[in-house]
């Protein structure tokens, strides 16, 4: 199985994120806990196999706005963001996990992916202290907003 | 004509994501229809057939696997074509589905335009 690198992942999340939705974001000063402190919502994904794994995403809301008017190709005024901030996250997780599983198994067997989950603020944290510790950690940004991407094995 | 199209994807954004690509593929907006995994789709389906089904696997309750297995078990629904829209790469398991009668397979992510051209496409062949 491929390894990850953080300079994988970080690249895999803004390719995805241009393709999906027309959103540009660039490496972010800040740090995962100001991320965090604002994202708008959580969400994470785990990748089965004979290894585990964990995806987890927080995005604020400046993101989630530009994300969900992406994908639908409209103008973020006429997007709900209030309402489409977990649904955003929950897609997130759910195309950057399945974009891990290409990269690791090459289009082959040997990991499935899970359903996306919502994580409330604290379960976030947690996931994102672990990640830091032992995993990959990757913030992304631009004026509107930010997002944290995490993954480490399970 | 006026193709009926039902939408199943446990995901609301994307199922208003499709929704969008179907309008302006020329869908009217009451030819469309959702459903958030394959079960409530078989369901609907056999209250008021489609004729295509844009279907993502990874769903709870019934995934997309399961649904294209019960759907090729019953006749009632053998014309009803479906294309699969989801992070699925597997080449064996999108054999399967092949097998099975599934001919279209849109791999997320995709551009907003990739799938209006999706949705274009399977008008064309009804």
């Amino acid at each position: 199985m491929t390894t990850v690198s953080t300079q994988n992942l970080r690249s895999l999340v803004t390719s995805a994120l241009e393709r999906m939705a027309f959103v540009f974001l660039d490496d972010s000063e800040a740090t995962p806990g100001e991320v965090l402190a604002r994202a708008a919502a959580h969400a994470s994904i785990e990748l089965r196999g004979e290894s585990d794994f964990v995806v987890t995403v927080s995005v604020t809301q400046g993101v989630v706005c530009e994300v969900a008017s992406g994908m639908m190709g409209c103008d973020p005024s006429e997007v709900d963001c209030d309402d489409h901030g977990q649904a955003t996250a929950s897609e997130l997780a759910n195309v950057i996990g399945g974009e891990l599983v290409m990269q690791m198994t090459q289009y082959a067997e040997g990991l499935m992916i899970g359903l996306p989950q919502s994580l409330d603020d604290e379960e976030a944290g947690r996931l994102a202290d672990l990640a830091g510790r032992d995993g990959l950690t990757c913030v992304l940004g631009n004026e509107d907003g930010e997002l944290l991407v995490t993954f480490k094995a399970d | 004509m006026d193709y009926r199209i039902l939408i199943v994807d446990d995901s609301p954004l994307l199922r208003a994501t499709a929704r969008r690509a179907a309008l302006q593929a020329g869908a009217s907006a009451a030819s469309i229809r959702e459903a958030g995994n394959g079960k409530e789709a078989l369901e609907e389906l056999r209250r008021s057939p489609a004729d295509i089904v844009l279907l993502d696997i990874s769903m709870p309750v019934m995934d997309g696997y399961q649904f294209v297995e019960e759907k090729a078990k019953d006749a009632s629904l053998a014309d009803v074509k479906v294309a699969l829209v989801t992070t699925e790469g597997n080449q064996k398991r999108l054999s399967r589905m092949a097998d099975l009668g599934v001919e279209h397979y849109l791999r997320k992510p995709f551009e907003p335009e990739e799938l209006r051209a999706l949705v274009t496409e399977l008008f064309g062949e009804q």
